[in-house]
């Protein structure tokens, strides 16, 4: 017995210790887990630079590597799967149509809406020539990290793809990886600046970004002004960091104030909404999220895993969420619908909790919708009544953080972008076949048209190919409305100059034809003529929109004011939409808002016309009903009385 | 749910008529108890509003159960849009003809004594009456009609008023759809017992 435990001993104790070299080698996720202890954990950590050496204070520093530090405990590859920092990946996952980004360039009358998601109405980076570099370089100023940010193309594709631009390469090197920001959520210490990331990613510090930003360094030096081959064992370092040395103990471990729960504040630098009808110096007029009033976070409803798949609260319990398998895949609803707004105000009726299946989660109030009937429930959405701006005759514009650079200090502040021009609310049908809430852009830009297929066309070539026409050397353009105008006859000039340029075509592929897209136009050269139709490629995109939620008193409807929407004025139905376009941006150009919710306006028009009887028929109905009711009364009682005497009788003869 | 229910109902109130009609004999009337026409030589605008009333309920009613049960019978889909508009339209319309009837026909859909002692004979609180009466059935499907007049009609009213909430809302409707059911049966068995008196005068 005593040879066989001597022999197998050994044996056992290798295994043992490979399995444990192995796990502390993979080093992964154990910071994941949760105990139960709803006490935070204290952040006294060494600090990793991308080269995998500690950061320490005495020496030369580095700036720090989230993938290197986090990663050291938490799962960064499980983490970068999540919808902050999988969109450029080739296994995206579409979910709900959201804000996209929007490349944007004034001269050339250009915006384009740009997503890697493939949600209709959008182009993916690609399209318009956009690799990740060229992502990074146009929309790094609110930009989570990861996702293009590590998609610098590798040795191997260095070899084979003849078309990687070997500058990119350098500037790649130089630049470094632009890895997930996890600080920029989870740093709740108040120094935690993400302007300051911004202004680092504009100079093309990458690297550098999520450390200064941090508040632990300041960082010296610009990666865009550097030379392609510059390299710092040889020419020294010009991109100097310089660490708050008194943030570091005696062992060179620095405390971090993280929190699990990213607090409102880090969600807004991305995530907020500026309403143009009191900016600037009135701001201070504006209210925030009822939530957020009352007292709640974001992440108290946006909550999510190691995973990092936010909710994004638009799960109605019960149902596949817009018959998309992507959301199934992604999540267990019965999990998340208790976060949407029905599973946390009103019950999820399929929860396995007995508690999420009575509502009132977070003491959310159990609203009671008095005098408004079931019907509408079905066909609008809650944010329909509930979310973002109070409708009026005309949509208004609002400015959003991501689209409009928001948020940005110092030197960068200067930019006060207000193209695109984006409009809210419009009413308009979603997937899920409710009626709700959306922001809007309307789409312009110059492309090509190839078996009916519109594409566009990245802004540089058409600065390269049209720069006198659309004027891109006049340093201060004349501006109508933002836009500086575009007339049909510099369309068509363009649209010439377009279709003369050399394209590289394959054998047997058709010339592309020149086209532009504007306010939901399609502009085409007709035997030298410019001619215009309705076509899908000029359709505005738009995205549902939940926030801001206004207090129950300020909801449509609310006490049931029936007008609100049904009154043939109401802004609901029959508002109109701005048309946004660079040509004639003077005029007053607009949709009916029936048009975007798939609404038939002669029947609304009439069922608003029937409200002006309503209250007679509410005094018809009940007085018929009282007479009704005294008749019937009356007979009852000559009828009882009937009885009565019968029943005396009866009595009075048998006595 | 609601569904079984008005099928069942409807189907099984078809089934009785047709085979009341077949198998239950036609019994002459005498003659001073026979049906008189309904504006039988009265000149009067009352008597010709009477003469209205009756047709008038009675094509509301049928628009109305088209409207209210035809869609949510045959497809399970509420009523919504024009349908919608044409049956609240047609309510008041009807609900004051009711009124209207309830007024100038109570009287002549009074219980007398025979109908009395046939009812308390049905109910088990009297020796069977083997003779019977043909008027019972259809002055008791005429209260009937007009009592359940007022829940189908109240509970509609009453929900456009921010009053109830959701769950009130629901069990409103929940209300008006069976009474408006019960309503509509009642109706038919009164109107063809009424139509077989008359053609038994």
């Amino acid at each position: 017995m005593i040879q066989v435990i001597r022999t197998l001993l050994p044996l056992v104790l290798v295994f043992g210790a490979c399995a444990l070299a192995q796990a502390a080698e993979k080093g992964k996720g154990f910071g994941d887990g949760h105990d139960g202890n709803r006490a935070s954990v204290t952040h006294l950590i060494d600090l990793f630079d991308d080269k995998g050496d500690q950061i320490k204070s005495s020496i030369q520093p580095r700036p720090i590597s989230m993938r290197n530090t986090c990663g050291k405990c938490h799962d960064y590859d499980t983490m970068a799967a999540g919808w902050h920092f999988h969109s450029g990946s080739t296994n995206v996952l579409s979910g709900r149509v959201g804000e996209p980004w929007v490349l944007t360039d004034n001269r050339i009358r250009t915006q384009i809406p740009i997503s890697n998601r493939g949600w209709k109405g959008t182009y993916k980076p690609g399209d318009v020539d956009m690799n990740a570099w060229k992502f990074l370089k146009k929309f790094s100023s609110h930009f989570p990290g990861g996702n293009y940010g590590e998609m610098a193309p590798s040795e191997d594709e260095e070899d084979e793809e003849e078309e990687v631009d070997t500058s990119e390469l350098f500037r790649w090197e130089i630049s470094g990886k632009y890895e997930i920001n996890c600080l920029a959520c989870h740093h709740a210490d108040r120094k935690q600046n993400q302007s300051d990331a911004a202004f680092q990613a504009a100079k093309e510090n990458y690297r550098w970004a999520a450390t200064v930003a941090s508040g632990l360094a300041s960082v010296k030096g610009t990666a865009s002004e550097l030379e392609d081959f510059y390299d710092p064992e040889f020419d020294g370092h010009k991109i100097i960091t310089s660490y708050d040395k008194s943030r570091f103990d005696s062992n060179d471990k620095v405390f971090l104030d993280i929190v699990r729960k990213p607090t409102s504040n880090s969600c807004y630098f991305c995530h907020s909404t500026q309403s143009l009808e009191t900016p600037g110096e009135d701001e201070w007029v504006h209210n925030e999220d009822i939530h957020l009033t009352s007292g709640m976070s974001c992440a108290d409803c946006h909550r999510n895993g190691v995973d990092h798949m936010i909710s994004r609260g638009d799960i109605e319990p019960s149902k596949t969420p817009h018959g998309s398998a992507d959301y199934l895949k992604a999540y267990d609803p019965k999990k998340v619908t208790s976060y949407s707004c029905q599973g946390c105000h009103m019950g999820d009726p399929n929860a396995d909790d007995p508690a999420a299946k009575m509502g009132g989660h977070l003491g959310a109030p159990i609203p009671e919708h008095k005098g408004m009937p079931p019907v509408h429930f079905e066909k609008l959405s809650c944010t329909a009544c509930h979310s973002g701006r109070l409708p009026t005759g005309n949509t208004a514009r609002v400015r959003t953080a991501r689209i409009h650079t928001l948020g940005l200090h110092g030197k960068l502040a200067s930019m006060q972008p207000q193209l695109p021009h984006v409009v809210t609310p419009v009413f308009a049908r979603m997937a899920n076949g409710k009626i709700g809430p959306h922001n809007m852009i309307w789409p312009s830009f110059w492309g090509t048209q190839t078996n009916g297929v519109v594409k566009p066309l990245a802004p540089n070539l058409v600065r390269e190919i049209a720069p006198d026409e659309l004027g891109i050397e006049i340093e201060e353009p004349e501006r109508v409305n933002d836009w500086i105008e575009l007339s049909e006859e510099q369309i068509g000039n363009v649209l010439k100059l377009i279709g003369d340029y050399e394209w590289e075509l394959e054998e047997g592929e058709p010339k592309p034809l020149p086209v532009y897209v504007a306010g939901g136009r399609l502009y085409r050269l007709s035997n030298g003529v410019v001619v215009s139709e309705n076509h899908d490629a000029g359709e505005p995109y738009k995205w549902p929109i939940a926030h801001d939620v206004r207090p129950a008193a300020q909801s449509l409807g609310s006490n049931g004011r029936c007008a609100d929407c049904h009154d043939k004025d109401s802004p609901f139905i029959f508002g109109q939409v701005e048309v946004d376009t660079p040509i004639k941006p003077a005029e007053k150009q607009s949709v009916a808002m029936t048009e975007f919710g798939e609404l038939d306006r002669g029947y609304y028009e009439m069922f608003a016309f029937t409200f002006l009887f309503r209250p007679w028929l509410k005094v018809v109905v009940i007085l018929s009903c009282i007479l009704l009711g005294m008749v019937l009364l009356l007979y009852a009682l000559k009828g009882l009385d009937t009885v009565i005497k019968a029943a005396g009788k009866k009595v009075s003869s048998k006595q | 749910m609601f569904q079984t229910v008005s099928w069942v109902s409807l189907g099984l109130v078809l089934a009785g008529i047709v085979v009341h009609c077949l198998v239950s004999p036609r019994r002459r009337l005498p003659k001073g108890e026979a049906a008189k026409s309904i504006c039988d030589g009265d000149r009067s605008l009352l008597a010709k509003l009477k003469c209205l009333a009756c047709p008038l309920a009675l094509g509301s009613l049928i628009v109305l159960f088209i409207t209210g049960f035809a869609g949510r019978l045959l497809f399970g889909e509420l009523m919504t849009g024009y349908t919608l508009m044409l049956h609240v339209g047609l309510a008041p319309v009807f609900v004051v003809c009711l009124g209207f009837i309830v007024i100038t026909w109570g009287h002549q859909c009074l219980l007398n004594d025979t109908d009395r002692q046939r009812l308390a004979g049905l109910l088990c609180l009297n020796k069977p009456d083997s003779g019977g009466t043909p008027d019972l059935g259809w002055k008791l499907t005429f209260w009937l009609a007009m009592f359940l007049a007022v829940p189908a009609s109240l509970s509609m009213v009453l929900s456009m008023f921010p009053i109830f909430g959701t769950h009130g809302q629901e069990t409103l409707l929940c209300l008006h759809q069976y009474s408006s059911l019960a309503l509509t049966l009642s109706a038919m068995i009164h109107v063809y017992l009424v139509i077989r008196r008359k053609f038994s005068s």
